[in-house]
């Protein structure tokens, strides 16, 4: 759940102050970082749209590059990366970011080191981790994706349901459900708020096109194969009208959902100061502004709107606690291998 | 003659000179002990592999379980007949595609007749990658080219063409199917006694009754060959269903594989096996049988004097198999690259509105893409040149052993090509990270060069094969008995002769490495990819812009690269204008030929 | 009606020689020979009358029946010519029995499988194969597959038969045996046939008419007798078997007999003119080594005889003897340092002349074998 952009002034006072401290141990790591000869950070993410807010780290810190490996749809391709790393002793990634379902899973699999930095202080209760496996830096909006050529926005629908029903029938496109990427999570969060039934699942699987990836999704609304898309990652929207794609995002509220990734630090990462350092650079002011620019919500309280996304006027469902993550995700599955597989 | 006592006081010794009488007959073991390594113990670990229940190098127990949960499960039935189906369909159309452009390029009369082996040639070489996001550009249901050109022709209702369906697989895959089986039957067209067709035509039968009567039951034995072989290629093929097939909705054993591996959490390896196994086992006996096909006394007999052969003249029927070669040669090789150029220079593949180089300045800028490029040179020199190598000495090898040692070094051969990529990946993990030690190949380079020397090795035998029956035995065998060693006499020999046809074969099995997609899929790690993994990489992440503007660089550097070689050959070949080795030189005294030199 | 004309027929090979106009006629029921060394285009005008090539100029006609008309662009394909075929290489199709083989034409034509089964029962039969017929080819031997091959082109006795080489794939034995066998063949059935052949001694053996042929023309057409004892042209002699030449100077011409000088020699010789001869021209002088005659030199002074009798001769140093079996082959030198190879038959050769390398005897050139060709020709 997001906070509304108005704060206290007394924790705006605070958290400056704190910022100014915090300053301070982000260049310490800096100059540990490169004192041990960590010119670049490993990071593996699903996110393919965060090359600027890389860009802006490199500018802070000369000399560190960020070097993402994104792993698309997160899940199995992710969690087995880290495991095989583990089990060889070759250690190449330093960081992930990557859905709650994938962080619940390296959590049981004791693949994370706990890290906590000091900026996560300005973040909501719910997105950080007790034990400071994980922070979420940024949520993202999944929710209706038109084509502008193929449908006028007045004549999109207004609900899922209409979304979904006989008028829209070979239409619209959906992401496959794998398990534990986007789509899964988008379901599983809609699930634990009880705002999705086994019937509208049947209708998406009768009425809609299939899409192998989310990201995928996005490009076959951009091209005109489907008129518009279910829950499409808005994060990657701006890039494409910035190629000229006509393609916009719609807000359906009665089935848009938000969450984020969490980031963690791996064990035995190859370049855990290079890492820790972004990562804290990432949840302090600098970063989230960064984020803003890239399309994604920024989670740290005062982190201004996405100039090109709707605000999320009325939002209403509450995150999955993160001890229920993993149930969740799990009894979601079983409910879209019965439908869809 | 006094006995010499040997026996005495030689007892200690006499183990080592037992070895070193033997010796020579023992010079084959490194080779076996070699391939073994490199063929044998990936395949028998694969085969322990679905009995663990734990991935690779990780500690678990043994488990019969995923192998019998096999016959239950009505998704991989439906796989396992998808591959069989598109396996045996593509081969039947490619075996009588190819018999019919073999007859329209070798006896007719056609004006377009030289397009046909070129066309083939190009489309075999071309790996199928490019092939799969090609036609998919071309022929998908939406906002593929070939129906926006039919929709601007017949009007709105007119989009026929869907790639992403099965028959557009099939299509697809049947297109490979044809240039492969063509260029197996050609060479066995060409030698086909003209004087056998002759005595037909003169005993009152027709051209077309000849090829139906005479050529073709003569050409039996190739074409069955042919046939199986193209056959255990579509069971294999991988990239085409990968891209095109997944949005049909159809799986393939290979792809069910691979995704068992990629998209399960935790990736089900037994399955993943078992699966595997079950491919390999199948295209094991196929090859075998195939080898016997080919064994069988062949009716093929070599050609007696080059008589001239006058060609069919087709008069109307000409203006019909112009057109089946033209259209063949749209569809098979102008339509995809053509759309892949266009769809590089587009903001959106598909969007016809602008057009933008962005694409191109994008993707090499791309984190991991410089040094992918650079590995995938590498590999592809590297690869190339190992598994040449090694494919030649197989070849000179195979023809200095007995019979029995023989037979076991082509079973052993015959073990890459019943392994499609993916498969040999998941055997190359299970061989090497699975045995502590030899796991820290895991995520580096050498596990890639492993993997694909295996997939590789056919690509490099066929050529090596091809290259080595130019040389006769007796040249070796000179050269020895002129005082050369072994080794010598086969670098200086063997070496020398077959360069060309070994620089060809390189650059084949380079290309074949170039554009190889299964291996690095499943073997590369996040910071190790290659052009190929990344072009999938950006196709599946929703960028097929940047995807397409990568795969037609690549094109054009292989492209290069190609013309580059084809130019340094001719070069080769100029300079050494001198009769080959093996054939009688008049001699001249030693003063005039320095002077010609 | 199963004649053939070659209406000024000519075809290039490609790499600038070529067939220039070739006028032949094959009369009803002739065995034709085109004798000639590989390249002179005998194969290939043998290929044009089958159909299998397509002549670049001039006409080909089969009976009344223009097969082939360059200038119109009339071709009527081989299938459609009714002709037999016979092949060096024998062309057997391996993939079927010999029944099968011989039976091919005739199925070609549609004959009731009654009368298919007759005919190549008949066939086999002539060629001396009966019994054979469910063998496959590969079970056979060289010359049993070319008497299938024979019995194949014989089968739907058709008008012309045609034959490329056909013993040259056979060793000495089997081919004399199988030209024979062809001799007799021909005998009974009376097809027309041309054969193409390098083989003088099949030539002569088997044709009614030869034509020699050179470089894509014919150098000399006419029956083995007039070809063998008459040849017109130095490459035709040469080619029959005339080992020996001399260069002479024509003295006189009187009928078809010249009188010749040799430098070196005093006495003029007589030899018999083939073609056109004047006196003053210089003159080509051909002798086969089995007709060379060797006797003692007479001693000077001694009265010579009749010219163009044993006096026809010359002086020659014997430079080598070999033995060959049934006769001697001498190795002479003249005056003009001239080779001249005589073989004289076994029971000829006296001791005296077997041992007399080094020695100088008189070659005899019996006028008759004598032949004397313009040195143009």
């Amino acid at each position: 759940m997001l906070r509304l952009p108005l704060l206290p002034l007394a924790t705006a006072l605070s958290l400056t102050a704190a910022a100014a401290a915090h300053a301070e141990s982000l260049d310490s790591l800096y100059a540990k970082a490169r004192q041990a000869g960590e010119t670049q950070l490993v990071l593996y993410t699903p996110y393919g749209h965060l090359q600027s807010v890389f860009d802006a780290f490199a500018r802070a810190y000369p000399g560190i590059a960020v070097q993402p490996a994104v792993i698309s749809g997160g899940g199995a391709p992710l969690v087995g990366r880290i495991a095989a790393e583990a089990a060889s002793g070759n250690h190449v990634g330093d960081l992930v970011l990557s859905g709650m379902g994938d962080i619940a899973t390296l959590t049981a699999d004791g693949r994370l080191e706990p890290d906590t930095p000091d900026e996560a202080a300005a973040l909501d209760p719910q997105y950080k981790d007790a034990n400071g496996l994980f922070q979420v830096p940024f949520t993202t909006l999944f929710t209706l994706v038109y084509n502008t050529t193929l449908v006028k926005e007045e004549q999109l629908p207004r609900t899922l349901d209409e979304a979904i029903g006989k008028s829209w029938a070979g239409k619209f496109g959906y992401t496959r459900y794998t398990g534990a990427a986007a789509p899964d999570l988008v379901g599983a969060t809609l699930a634990h708020n009880d705002a999705i039934t086994d019937e509208q699942l049947k209708a998406i699987k009768a009425n809609g096109q299939v899409s192998p990836t989310a990201a995928q999704l996005l490009t076959h609304v951009a091209q005109g194969r489907v008129a518009f898309g279910l829950w499409g990652p808005t994060q990657n929207v701006g890039n494409l009208q910035r190629d000229g794609a006509p393609i916009k995002v719609k807000y359906l509220a009665d089935s848009a959902v938000t969450f984020g990734p969490g980031l963690s630090l791996l064990r035995q990462a190859p370049h855990p100061n290079a890492a820790r350092l972004f990562k804290g650079w990432l949840l302090g002011t600098a970063g989230q502004t960064a984020l803003t620019k890239a399309s994604s919500y920024g989670t740290r309280t005062g982190a201004p709107v996405p100039p090109d996304l709707p605000a999320l006027e009325g939002y209403r469902f509450t995150g999955i606690p993160l001890a229920q993550w993993e149930g969740q995700v799990k009894s979601f599955r079983t409910r879209t291998l019965a439908i869809f597989d | 003659m006094a006995p010499a006592p040997f026996h005495d006081d030689h007892h200690a010794r006499s183990a080592w000179s037992w070895l070193r009488r033997r010796r020579r007959r023992l010079w084959p073991l490194p080779l076996f002990a070699g391939l073994a390594l490199l063929l044998v113990w990936p395949a028998a670990m694969l085969a322990i592999g679905v009995f663990r229940t734990a991935p690779p190098g990780m500690p678990g127990g043994w488990s019969v379980e995923p192998l019998l949960a096999l016959p239950g499960s009505t998704k991989l039935w439906s796989a396992a007949a998808h591959s069989v189906l598109l396996a045996l369909l593509s081969t039947a159309v490619a075996v009588v595609a190819a018999a019919g452009f073999a007859f329209l390029a070798q006896r007719t009369d056609l004006r377009l007749r030289r397009l046909v082996t070129p066309t083939m040639v190009v489309i075999y070489a071309t790996p199928s990658l490019f092939h799969g996001i090609g036609f998919s550009l071309l022929g998908n249901p939406a906002i593929g080219f070939a129906n926006a050109a039919l929709r601007a022709a017949f009007g709105p209702e007119a989009g026929l063409v869907n790639v992403e369906s099965g028959p557009g697989l099939l299509a697809v895959i049947a297109i490979r199917a044809t240039a492969f089986t063509y260029l197996l039957l050609a060479p066995a067209f060409l030698a086909l006694d003209r004087a056998h067709e002759d005595a037909s035509l003169v005993s009152g039968v027709g051209r077309f009754g000849t090829v139906l009567r005479i050529d073709l039951p003569l050409l039996t034995p190739a074409l069955s060959g042919a046939a199986i072989l193209a056959f255990v290629a579509g069971l294999h093929s991988f990239d085409i269903p990968l891209i095109l097939g997944q949005a049909a909705g159809i799986e393939v054993l290979s792809t069910a594989i691979y995704d068992r591996l990629v998209h399960a959490y935790p990736p089900q390896y037994a399955t993943a096996s078992a699966l595997s196994l079950l491919l390999v086992l199948v295209a094991a006996a196929l090859s075998l049988l195939q080898a016997r096909v080919l064994g069988r006394r062949s009716f093929v007999t070599v050609a007696g004097k080059a008589t001239r052969q006058h060609r069919l003249r087709l008069g109307r029927w000409g203006l019909a198999g112009n057109a089946a070669i033209l259209a063949f040669v749209l569809v098979a090789v102008i339509g995809p690259l053509l759309s892949l150029l266009l769809g590089s220079v587009q903001s959106v593949p598909g969007v016809l509105d602008s057009f933008t180089l962005v694409h191109y300045q994008r993707v090499f800028q791309r984190p991991g893409m410089i040094d992918a490029v650079r590995t995938t040179a590498l590999l592809a020199v590297g690869v190339g040149a190992l598994a040449m190598t090694l494919a030649v000495l197989l070849a000179q090898a195979g023809q200095a052993l007995p019979v029995p040692a023989r037979s076991a070094l082509r079973l052993m051969t015959l073990i890459p090509f019943a392994m499609p990529g993916i498969v040999t990946a998941l055997a190359v993990m299970w061989a090497y990270v699975g045995v502590p030690g030899l796991r820290q190949i895991y995520g580096t380079v050498w596990m890639l060069v492993l993997a694909l020397v295996v997939v590789a090795l056919p690509f490099a035998m066929q050529a090596a094969q091809a290259a080595s029956a130019q040389i006769a035995p007796e040249l070796t065998a000179a050269a020895r008995v002129s005082g050369a060693s072994a080794p010598r006499a086969l670098l200086d020999v063997v070496g020398r002769l077959i360069a060309p046809s070994f620089l060809t074969g390189w650059f084949l099995v380079a290309i074949a490495v170039a554009g190889n997609l299964d291996v690095p899929l499943l073997l590369g790690t996040p910071t190790l990819g290659t052009v190929a993994s990344h072009i999938y990489q950006l196709q599946t992440q929703g960028q097929l812009g940047d995807a397409t503007a990568l795969l037609v660089t690549t094109m054009a550097g292989l492209f290069a690269a190609g013309l580059s070689g084809l130019g340094a050959l001719r070069l080769l070949a100029v300079k050494r204008r001198r009769p080959a080795l093996g054939t009688p030189r008049v001699p001249r005294s030693s003063t005039l030929e320095r002077q010609a030199a | 009606m199963s004649t053939i004309r070659l209406d000024g027929m000519s075809k290039g090979f490609g790499n600038g020689r070529g067939i220039e106009r070739l006028d032949i006629t094959v009369d009803d029921g002739e065995f034709f020979v085109l004798l000639g060394p590989s390249g002179c285009g005998k194969t290939t005008a043998l290929r044009c009358i089958a159909g299998l090539e397509e002549p670049d100029g001039g006409r080909i006609l089969l009976g009344d029946r223009v097969v082939a008309d360059a200038g119109r662009g009339l071709f009527v394909p081989p299938d459609k010519r009714d002709i037999g075929m016979v092949f060096q290489s024998y062309a057997l199709w391996p993939h079927m029995t010999v029944n099968d083989n011989v039976a091919y034409p005739l199925r070609a034509r549609r004959v009731g499988r009654e009368a298919v089964g007759r005919a190549v029962v008949g066939a086999l039969d002539r060629v001396g194969l009966a019994g054979y017929g469910e063998r496959y080819p590969a079970e056979l031997s060289g010359g049993q597959q070319q008497r299938v091959a024979l019995a194949r082109a014989l089968a739907a006795s058709p008008r012309l038969i045609l034959f490329d080489e056909p013993l040259s794939n056979l060793d000495a034995q089997l081919r004399a045996r199988l030209r024979q066998d062809l001799h007799l063949v021909h005998r009974e059935t009376r097809h027309t046939a041309v054969y193409v052949t390098h083989d003088q001694t099949e030539a002569l053996a088997l044709a009614d008419r030869v034509a020699i042929m050179k470089e894509g023309r014919i150098e000399q057409i006419g029956s083995p007798d007039a070809v063998f004892r008459a040849p017109r042209t130095r490459f035709v002699a040469e080619f029959v078997g005339y080992e020996n030449r001399l260069a002479a100077r024509v003295l006189s011409v009187d009928g078809d007999r010249a009188a010749v000088a040799l430098p070196g020699v005093s006495a003029p010789l007589i030899a018999r003119r083939t073609g056109p001869l004047e006196g003053g021209r210089t003159a080509d002088l051909l002798i086969r080594a089995s007709r060379i005659g060797l006797a003692a030199e007479p001693a000077a002074g001694r009265a010579e005889g009749q010219p163009g009798g044993s006096s026809n001769g010359l002086p020659v140093r014997v430079e080598d003897v070999s033995f060959l079996g049934d006769h001697h082959q001498f190795r002479l030198r003249t005056a003009d340092d001239a080779i001249l190879t005589a073989n004289i038959p076994a029971e000829r050769c006296t001791p005296g002349l077997l041992g007399a390398v080094g020695a100088t005897l008189r070659a005899i050139l019996p006028a008759d074998d004598l032949v004397a060709l313009d040195a143009a020709a």
